[in-house]
């Protein structure tokens, strides 16, 4: 237990020298990550009392059972990477206060650490609170940037929508259990009426931190404006903690959950995911595709986790724990492909000085391995083989297809075309990777900035680098993660996972082996044997000459690089089938009215606008409308209606104590 | 050994009948338009031509466009060791996973459309935004059959789901696998980017798709991109035709079988390229944005399939 608090706790005492903390706090999290592995192996789950509180039954009480150590492995990998990346980073961006981004950075570690080892409601609060408002200040840490305040403002305004949820839902479990301890309410037999508003609770509370549609609004808003380090841990870890939470209450805490409860998590899934990526294909902001990205990932997350509850109610436990596989898998891919690819944004940030995709270009030269380990991340993301995010796909639409074992009519008919939403999901995801990584890293520089741009630093390339080469190793060996997962499948559904998803060595399978089984090992390997064997045919028999020339550019002898494609001319096939959903405004805006027949000078102008937040705006709208009127109703300025005010409250509160005295 | 032996033979076969594919529909088609046509060997020579010339490439090019034409010709050669032709042993048996097939598919569709943007040129760019469209459309309807035949079988592994096809299950639900095979026949028309989807005959920028990517290639580059889209419409229509003319798989060893087989296969593949170019003969290319409708309706067709399934 000592272990844990040192690893856990001593980055932030060295937060005076940021170099040092982001070194001890790399250190401390790979520590983390071993002492983790370690007991997860030995099935040793310790638990003990952070310190002891004041307060009867609100103590600090920390269990390291198998989900939570899971969730430190995760999120100590990311801070590991990340804070790697953070030393050149913090001083080539050159933030301000550097002492103090330290402090938040490491403090921010720690709570997330502690978020996912609380086993008490209070003390989970608590550094719940801690872990969303250190995020809110980094959001907000160029404060100056009308962008960031406007951005933080929503973050927190958001996240404390979600804890006033959380909240209720702790309170629902306290007066049924008589306690805040997470011992006592360990599969909880509730009531069906209360069970159902916990659900509902938990669902809106942790949905709201995970991004999850349609309260997905401040994501898009927040993660972009963050510092790209803090932006790589929002959407890769922090967002995770809401997972933790969902499968902590759906399949530790409640008992007997009827189907629909995970029919609907299925459903939110599934429309999170192909909104989410349908919003981020339309964006040429480069973090904000990024956050979009976060939102189907985390689609993607609860269609796992929507299956598994619904093997989960019909007492599937096998197929309940290939389901949460595949969630929990997802889980940690997309911790470690969204953080490599919102640092791999940081990087062309920090040397092209935008976001805008349509000012990058050709960066492939400039910044090789960079634009190399994004390509290993959009790859992942777009899940496909053989890389990492492809293994736990295919074991989400395995887990879809076995749904077809649930006897119910709806299930069995709606499945499959939620199974075709992933599937538009993962193309549109392809499309917008192709978007990306086309628009930005190839063909020629489209603005000053990005001609100057040059690679980044050292431990920038190696942070990303680690991350790039856990995608590659997880997806070749999934079987790493699939150990790492089966002590949490025996602890919730006591099935040892492993010995069914990964029975023969190098294969994943469902658990009947027959049904469905892919080695990405041995596609990898016929790949490269392939490869290897038509480059050396080519070589011995092709004409291996090659010409260098300029692009042909239809006679035009002017070099004009805003000829190339552009982002917003790659989506607009998708905006304009896709109308209805995006309502899009295009169209071409003079810039100078002088030279009105020669050359004059053009904008165009693409905008997409996300249908949910016009809804916010327009709830946000009619609030303020109804307030003002209000507002004019009762203080209308008359000096004697707020002196009746006064005196009826007077009355209001006399008649209280009196009924009080009876 | 004797299956090893059969599993690269169904490897090659399908290798090099590929571009015969190509070749049986151009034939045709110039026969309907009553000119005499081509060979239908013309393709292979093309190829071979293609390899001895030099590459040009453009000065922006970066090791994305060395590289992508082996990885999109790569792709469907190893998807070609995935699928079962007239046996059940193939050479990458340990992974025929349908849902990686069409994984893996898109991994080159994924380096082509890089390809294209990587020449800085405006076409390039184009075509790319144009087939990731395209292909996403196409993937709900696809999934939605593939998921139709996996639950028939029961598996999601390619050769199971031929053998249960084999044993007659095509009859068992007749209505559902018509709908099924019309939804197909949507999905390989625009996968494989022909008439009325995307028109490969043409070099138009107001309707190219798949040509608009590879305008820039050139010498062994176009060659290998050629190879891998002739490849992937082989892998296409063999998918269909061992799912809905499931003659020709057999399980016996024996020369006949085999020789009978691979001879089944051919007129197989030979009939499906003379049927796609009487399609293609009988409809004029769609208007870009009619696309999605057409994707549109292969959805729903697949999406009848599940249902009718269900029933």
């Amino acid at each position: 237990m000592d272990f844990f608090i040192i690893f856990t706790l001593l980055p932030i005492l060295f937060f005076a020298k940021p170099r040092v903390a982001f070194i001890v706090q790399t250190l401390s999290s790979l520590s983390l990550i071993v002492f983790s592995i370690i007991h997860l192996i030995n099935h040793d789950y310790l638990t003990f009392i952070l310190f002891n509180s004041l307060i009867n039954g609100a103590d600090f009480p920390i269990r390291l059972d198998a989900l939570s150590l899971l969730f430190v492995i995760i999120i100590s990998t990311i801070s590991a990477a990340v804070s790697i990346y953070s030393i050149n980073y913090l001083y080539d961006e050159d933030y301000h206060h550097k002492r103090l981004f330290a402090f938040i950075y490491t403090t921010f570690i720690a709570s997330l650490i502690f978020v996912v080892t609380s086993f008490n409601a209070i003390s989970f609060l608590i550094f719940w609170e801690i872990m969303s408002v250190l995020s809110f200040f980094m959001v907000i840490y160029s404060y100056k940037n009308e962008e960031n305040k406007k951005g933080g403002f929503i973050y927190l305004f958001m996240t404390h929508l979600g804890t006033a949820f959380i909240t209720l839902a702790f309170i629902l479990m306290y007066k049924n259990s008589g306690s805040f301890d997470f011992n006592d309410w360990i599969h909880l037999s509730l009531s069906n009426t209360t069970k159902f508003w916990v659900f509902l609770f938990v669902l809106i509370g942790f949905g709201t931190k995970a991004g999850m549609f349609p309260i997905h609004v401040w994501l898009p808003k927040a993660h972009p404006v963050a510092p790209s380090n803090i932006s790589a841990l929002m959407s890769g870890v922090m967002i995770k903690t809401a997972i933790y939470m969902f499968v902590r209450f759906y399949f530790y805490f409640l008992n007997d959950i009827p189907w629909w409860y995970g029919f609907i998590v299925l459903i939110i899934g599934s429309f999170s995911a192909l909104f989410g990526v349908m919003y981020a294909l339309a964006q040429h902001d480069l973090k904000k595709l990024l956050a979009y990205h976060s939102i189907e990932n985390i689609g993607i997350i609860m269609m796992g986790l929507g299956s598994a509850m619904l093997f989960f109610y019909a007492k599937l436990n096998i197929l309940a724990a290939f389901a949460l596989l595949a969630a929990l898998f997802h889980t940690y891919n997309h911790a470690i492909f969204k953080s490599l690819l919102f640092l791999g944004a940081g990087a062309t940030l920090l040397k092209t000085h935008t976001k805008d995709m349509e000012k990058y270009g050709g960066l492939i030269k400039l910044m090789p391995f960079t634009t190399l380990f994004f390509l290993i991340g959009s790859i992942s993301i777009s899940a496909l083989p053989p890389f990492n995010g492809f293994v736990s796909e295919w074991l989400t639409y395995q887990s879809l297809l076995l749904n077809n074992n649930i006897n119910i009519e709806l299930v069995k008919i709606f499945v499959p075309i939620f199974a075709s939403m992933l599937a538009l999901t993962g193309a549109f995801a392809a499309a917008c990777f192709v978007k990306v990584i086309g628009v930005s890293f190839l063909g020629k520089p489209k603005s000053q900035n990005s001609k100057k741009a040059s690679e980044v630093r050292f431990y920038m390339l190696f942070g990303m680098g680690i991350l790039a080469s856990l995608c590659i190793l997880f997806g070749l060996f999934p079987n790493i993660v699939i150990k790492m997962v089966s002590p949490v499948s025996m602890l919730l559904l006591n099935v040892n996972i492993a010995s069914f998803a990964s029975s023969k060595s190098l294969f994943i399978s469902t658990p009947n082996f027959s049904f469905g089984h892919i080695t990405t090992l041995g596609l990898a390997l016929s790949f490269i044997a392939v490869l290897a064997i038509l480059y050396l045919l080519v070589k011995k028999f092709a004409n291996t000459q090659t010409r260098i020339t300029p692009t042909w550019a239809c006679g035009q002898i002017k070099e004009n690089v805003n000829a190339q494609y552009s982002a917003s001319g790659f989506s607009q096939p998708v905006r304009r089938v896709f109308a209805f959903f995006y309502n899009p405004k295009e169209g071409v805006k003079k810039v100078e009215q002088k030279s009105k027949y020669f050359f004059p000078k053009k904008d165009y102008i693409a905008t997409t606008t996300d249908g949910i937040e016009t809804l916010y705006q327009l709830i946000s709208k009619a609030i303020i409308n109804i307030s003002d009127y209000l507002l004019k109703k009762i203080e209308n300025g008359s000096i004697h209606i707020y002196l009746l005010y006064i005196f009826l409250t007077s009355i209001a509160f006399l008649i209280y104590a009196i009924q009080g005295d009876f | 050994m004797a299956d090893f032996l059969i599993a690269i033979l169904q490897f090659i076969l399908i290798i090099t009948i590929a571009p015969l594919i190509s070749g049986i529909i151009h034939k045709t088609k110039s026969l309907l338009r009553g000119s005499k046509g081509a060979s239908i060997f013309q393709p292979y020579y093309n190829i071979l031509k293609l390899f001895q010339k030099e590459v040009v490439l453009s000065k922006d090019a970066s090791w994305i466009s060395i590289i992508a034409p082996y990885i999109v010709a790569a792709v469907p050669i190893v998807l070609a060791g995935f699928l079962p032709v007239f046996n059940s042993h193939t050479l990458f048996s340990f992974n025929s996973d349908i849902i990686a097939l069409v994984y893996t598919l898109a991994l080159g569709t994924f380096f082509l459309a890089l390809y294209g943007f990587d020449q800085a040129s405006s076409f390039g760019g184009l075509g790319s935004s144009r087939e990731m469209m395209v292909a996403s459309l196409a993937e709900p309807a696809l999934m939605m059959v593939i998921f139709t035949f996996a639950l028939q079988s029961n598996s999601t592994n390619i050769s199971t789901i031929f053998e249960h096809m084999h044993k007659g299950e095509f009859l068992q639900f007749p209505v559902s696998s018509i709908f099924a095979l019309m939804a197909l026949y949507f999905v390989i028309i625009a996968e494989s980017g022909r008439i009325p989807i995307d028109n490969p005959e043409t070099h138009l920028e107001l309707t190219m798709i798949h040509e608009a990517m590879i305008l820039d290639a050139s010498g062994r580059s176009l060659a290998l991109l050629e190879i891998g889209s002739f490849i992937k419409t082989a892998i296409f229509l063999t998918l269909f035709s061992n799912i809905f003319i499931p003659f020709g798989l057999y399980e016996a060893n024996s020369f006949l079988a085999i020789f009978l087989g691979i001879l089944i296969y051919i007129i197989k593949m030979s009939l499906l390229a003379v049927i796609i170019a009487i399609g293609e003969m009988s409809l004029a290319k769609l208007r870009y944005f009619r696309i999605p409708d057409a994707m549109m309706f292969g959805f729903v067709l697949s999406l009848i399939s599940m249902i009718v399934y269900r029933l």
